[in-house]
């Protein structure tokens, strides 16, 4: 594996290349690399998901993330938090809104 | 008009990584880890008499799960209920040690989605770490940011207006703070003490939404250590040290290990009673919000769990 991948990043308002070292992440890159940057950050630990992007191509490894802005079936076609993404060779990805607070957890399950 | 609420006691908070979440909450902010379980540690501020106050839960995901207020008895606590009821939220009784140390429970959810609680009983442990008579100013071994005690929340909703009718007509809380936009208040600081805020509330489409955990430390040079440990440990910073319009308060923002915002708060404004409602208006909500900037960034606005 390459120590630096190369970043696409494709959105409406046209197309970025930014370098991604293996152990930083996809929005530690985008933020250190472009001003402004063009992946919303928040928390940068996979809470508020302000940093949600689709992974249009590549591979990439990904660390805890909340499942109430990334479910696992999301995650398994591609859909991640850039804070929490990690590229293992060169991608493409593309900035895609963050989810509405419409319910509360509770709403859903359980408080124990 | 006080109706026997003393203060936020306890909020549970979800975390995805519970080890990191309590060396977190342990070595950067300084609280005291109390009890610990598979999936829940307690922890609570140097300076609180109550075993706890702060409860970390291991989830699949960030946010908070309840505020809890401690109410002075139990009668109190039984009025209140009756009138949270009548108010129009259920309440639902939790049966006391369903949270260890903890007497019963009257849980509700306010119309901007967040899941409240009142109690009365928690075993009292007293202050960490000094001696209950003849006590020191302050307890040797403490870590990080040396946090005293949990503070206060701010909460986000588009149901502002009803929830804060619950707040000042059934839970006696007094709007201490507001932010107003002609006839449309947009923040509303609340207290049930003298403290600046022991709740507040933002007028947002987050419904149910945490915007941040506060917790009291004494003076801005604890602001400026609370930035250096920030820096030490690689914590996402939220906003560096500075004042708020709102409150008064000097303050810092940062992320927990799931993203949730910590802030560290000293001094502010306080309350009585009988004193009217402190006033920022939206063409000076830039100071109101940041005093010394003057300019909210769009992440302090927009992050939430």
């Amino acid at each position: 594996m390459k120590a630096l991948s190369q970043i696409e990043l494709c959105s409406d308002a046209g197309q970025i290349m930014f370098e991604c070292a293996s152990r930083e992440s996809v929005l530690d890159a985008a933020t250190r690399s472009c001003l402004p940057s063009p992946i919303p950050a928040g928390c940068r630990r996979g809470g508020c998901g302000l940093c949600r992007i689709l992974i249009e191509d590549g591979d990439f490894a990904a660390s805890c993330m909340s499942a109430r802005h990334i479910s696992p079936v999301e995650l398994a076609r591609g859909e991640t938090l850039a804070c929490r993404t990690f590229a293992r060779g060169n991608l493409r990805i593309r900035p895609i809104p963050p989810k509405r607070y419409a319910s509360t957890y509770a709403d859903e399950r359980p408080i124990c | 008009m006080l109706k026997g609420i003393m203060r936020p006691g306890h909020i549970q908070i979800r975390v995805m990584d519970l080890d990191l979440a309590v060396d977190h909450y342990t070595n950067a902010l300084g609280l005291i880890l109390t009890h610990r379980t598979d999936d829940h540690a307690f922890l609570k501020g140097w300076s609180e008499v109550d075993a706890y106050s702060v409860i970390l839960r291991q989830a699949d995901q960030a946010g908070m799960d309840f505020l809890g207020f401690k109410v002075v008895d139990h009668s109190r606590l039984m009025a209140l209920s009756r009138d949270v009821q009548a108010f129009g939220c259920p309440v639902e009784l939790l049966p006391a040690e369903d949270l260890p140390d903890c007497g019963e429970r009257v849980r509700f959810t306010i119309p901007t989605g967040q899941k409240i609680e009142l109690y009365c009983e928690k075993l009292q442990t007293g202050k960490w770490g000094i001696d209950a008579i003849n006590p020191q100013a302050w307890p040797e071994g403490l870590r990080g940011m040396q946090a005293e005690r949990f503070d206060h929340c701010l909460f986000y909703g588009p149901e502002i207006d009803e929830t804060e009718r619950l707040f000042l007509d059934v839970l006696g809380f007094t709007l201490s703070e507001q932010l107003v936009d002609g006839p449309v208040r947009l923040a509303s600081f609340m207290s049930c003490s003298m403290k600046a805020h022991d709740i507040a509330f933002i007028r947002n489409e987050a419904h149910g939404a945490l915007h941040h955990v506060s917790f009291h430390t004494d003076a801005w040079s604890d602001i400026l250590r609370a930035a250096d440990i920030v820096t030490h440990r690689n914590i996402p910073l939220d906003v560096a040290p500075t004042r708020h319009g709102l409150t008064h308060g000097q303050t810092i923002y940062f992320f927990d290990p799931s993203g949730n915002r910590n802030e560290i708060f000293a001094g502010g404004n306080y309350t009585y009673p009988d004193h009217k409602p402190v006033t920022w208006t939206l063409e000076q909500m830039g100071k109101a919000i940041f005093y010394h900037d003057q300019q909210p960034s769009q992440r302090f606005l927009t992050a939430v769990t």
